[in-house]
């Protein structure tokens, strides 16, 4: 629009033909929220100096924390440390293995239950009960049946996740839209149909949310059980590092796990929104003021 | 009897309410519509429309009496009956295109096929440019227009339309209607319409049915003469479908409210 036109604008029409637009670069400084990082920069800033002090000060016994240098230090020593990498891969594994057994099986049987009415009315009592017991108190007890390699680590991860995993999906699978079943049906879709092309797909989405978190919880109930005994696993390791105070050890070993967590959660969360694009709505724009 | 003709002989369907107490859904209905009828069948809630549909379409089984079709008896859900609803029920993670190939999914038609046949049926609802989008991207009216060739995509011999045009703005609707009668005249097939907006009835049907309230039963049963083809928006200030509506009105005014 040129402003060289003899037309009156309109007072709208004025902002817009004023307006001028940012460039890709501006753009991208714009959407890099440069306030908001260094808003968390100063937050995560004012931690460590919280937790510096906390060492400094004496708060809690020093000799059973580590201050955020000695942790730094202790990453510094050992980032190229097989032994610690070692661990992080049996650790990894089996929360890996915990996580997928226990998806799929509390995804099947979530299915099988919503699908049989009454086998989930007759056997609910003892689901409810197992998944009220304290599992993680199991752990001694796995170790002792499945040995102190990584089997008793993954039966314990998968426990745990598999009813994170079921009780979701046996609630969705109840709850497809009955339109949805209607048209299936009056399509002439068989069990089959409906399974795969309705009451799956709907399931999925309804608990990728819940596999997402469970993701989190295999790798703590993997950590947990080696506190109990193992062979290898950074459980293992914050353990022995503790019962001789190497404080450094335990909370660095502590801060890997964490920094697991935030990439295993991140992973899935990037694969959930490309699986879920179908989600998205259009993002609001805002008022503009002059 | 011809193949896509539709009967209900001397129907009556109870069905038990959450109490287990059983309540009288259709009162001893019978009904014929011939090959390529479009019949609409007015009536409060819970008159038994959807129900009758529910039989033709064989989600259910009468309690007494037939539901015939093509001259057969209805013993379950059959392929050349297409089903549409208020809400489109179209699967929100599967785009317009794919939406549409559903039906031939399920009947295995090779995926190429599938594709073309896909994007001419959407096409035919104007919608080839979003054919990548998913319902959560369309409006209503788009949506149902998906839904409306979703249900092409089956070649249907009897349309079984329950409020379809319902939840729609009365401006997409009129379009969405038109859309509807273009496609449906001269394909020869049966329609029924059931819906609490009579002047709907008249605008698109051939016959208008009016039923009681709770339990159903037919209270009038009355031709619509007016020419095809028809287009809603030229016929709602036409004077023959204000009057026929107004005295249809007028008899039923107390079923109705």
């Amino acid at each position: 629009m040129s402003s060289s036109e003899k037309k009156e604008l309109t007072p709208g029409q004025e902002i817009i033909a004023r307006y001028v637009k940012p460039t890709p670069r501006q753009r991208a400084i714009k959407s890099m929220k440069i306030p908001v990082q260094l808003g968390k920069i100063a937050v995560i800033a004012f931690a460590l100096l919280v937790w510096h002090y906390i060492y400094k000060w004496n708060v809690i016994n020093r000799a059973f924390i580590a201050s955020p240098k000695q942790t730094l230090d202790w990453f510094g020593a050992n980032w190229d440390n097989g032994e610690v990498w070692r661990d992080v891969k049996v650790t990894l594994r089996e929360a890996l293995f915990g996580w997928i057994a226990g998806s799929l099986g509390g995804l099947a049987l979530g299915l099988i239950m919503a699908r049989f009415k009454l086998l989930w009315e007759v056997t609910s009592p003892v689901f409810t009960f197992l998944n009220a017991a304290p599992r993680t108190a199991f752990a001694p007890i796995l170790i002792l049946i499945f040995g102190l390699a990584e089997t008793s680590k993954v039966v314990l991860a998968a426990s745990i996740v598999f009813f994170i995993v079921m009780i979701p999906t046996r609630a969705a699978a109840g709850m497809i839209d009955p339109d949805l079943e209607t048209v299936i049906i009056t399509m002439g879709g068989r069990e089959r149909d409906r399974f795969l092309k309705m009451i799956l797909p709907s399931v999925l989405t309804s608990v990728f949310g819940a596999i997402r978190l469970a993701s989190v919880w295999a790798l703590l109930g993997a950590t947990f059980a080696e506190l109990f005994g193992a062979k290898y696993g950074l459980g293992l390791r914050y353990i022995a590092a503790t019962n001789i105070l190497n404080m450094s050890e335990a909370f660095g070993v502590i801060f890997i796990i964490a920094m697991l967590a935030i990439l295993i959660n991140g992973a899935i969360g990037i694969l959930e929104s490309r699986l879920l694009r179908w989600q998205s709505t259009s993002s609001k724009g805002s008022v503009m003021s002059v | 009897m011809s193949s896509n003709s539709v009967e209900l002989d001397r129907v009556t369907l109870v069905f038990s309410d959450s109490n287990g107490d059983p309540v009288l859904a259709v009162d001893d209905v019978s009904l014929e519509v011939p090959q390529g009828q479009f019949l609409a069948i007015v009536g409060p809630s819970g008159c038994g429309k959807t129900t009758i549909l529910n039989m033709l379409s064989g989600l259910i089984t009468s309690t007494l009496g037939d539901v015939i079709k093509g001259g057969q008896l209805v013993k379950g859900p059959s392929l050349d009956v297409g089903y549409m609803l208020a809400r489109s029920a179209l699967f929100p993670w599967r785009t317009a295109r794919r939406n549409v190939e559903l039906p031939m999914e399920i009947r295995g038609v090779p995926k190429a096929e599938r594709r073309r046949r896909a994007d001419e049926l959407l096409d035919m609802v104007k919608l080839s440019d979003f054919k990548n989008k998913y319902p959560s991207q369309l409006s209503q009216g788009m949506r149902q227009r998906v839904a409306i060739a979703r249900t092409l995509a089956i070649e249907p011999k009897l349309w079984l339309l329950d409020e379809p045009f319902s939840a729609l703005d009365a401006q997409t609707r009129i379009t969405v209607q038109n859309e509807f009668l273009r496609l449906w005249e001269n394909s020869g097939s049966t329609v029924i319409l059931v819906t609490h907006d009579l002047a709907e009835a008249v605008l698109l049907a051939d016959r208008v049915i009016v039923m009681t309230a709770r339990p159903g039963r037919i209270k009038l049963d009355q031709m619509i003469d007016i020419p095809r083809p028809r287009r809603v928006d030229d016929l709602l200030d036409d004077e023959y479908f204000m009057h026929l509506e107004a005295t249809i009105w007028k008899e039923l005014r107390d079923e109705l409210v």
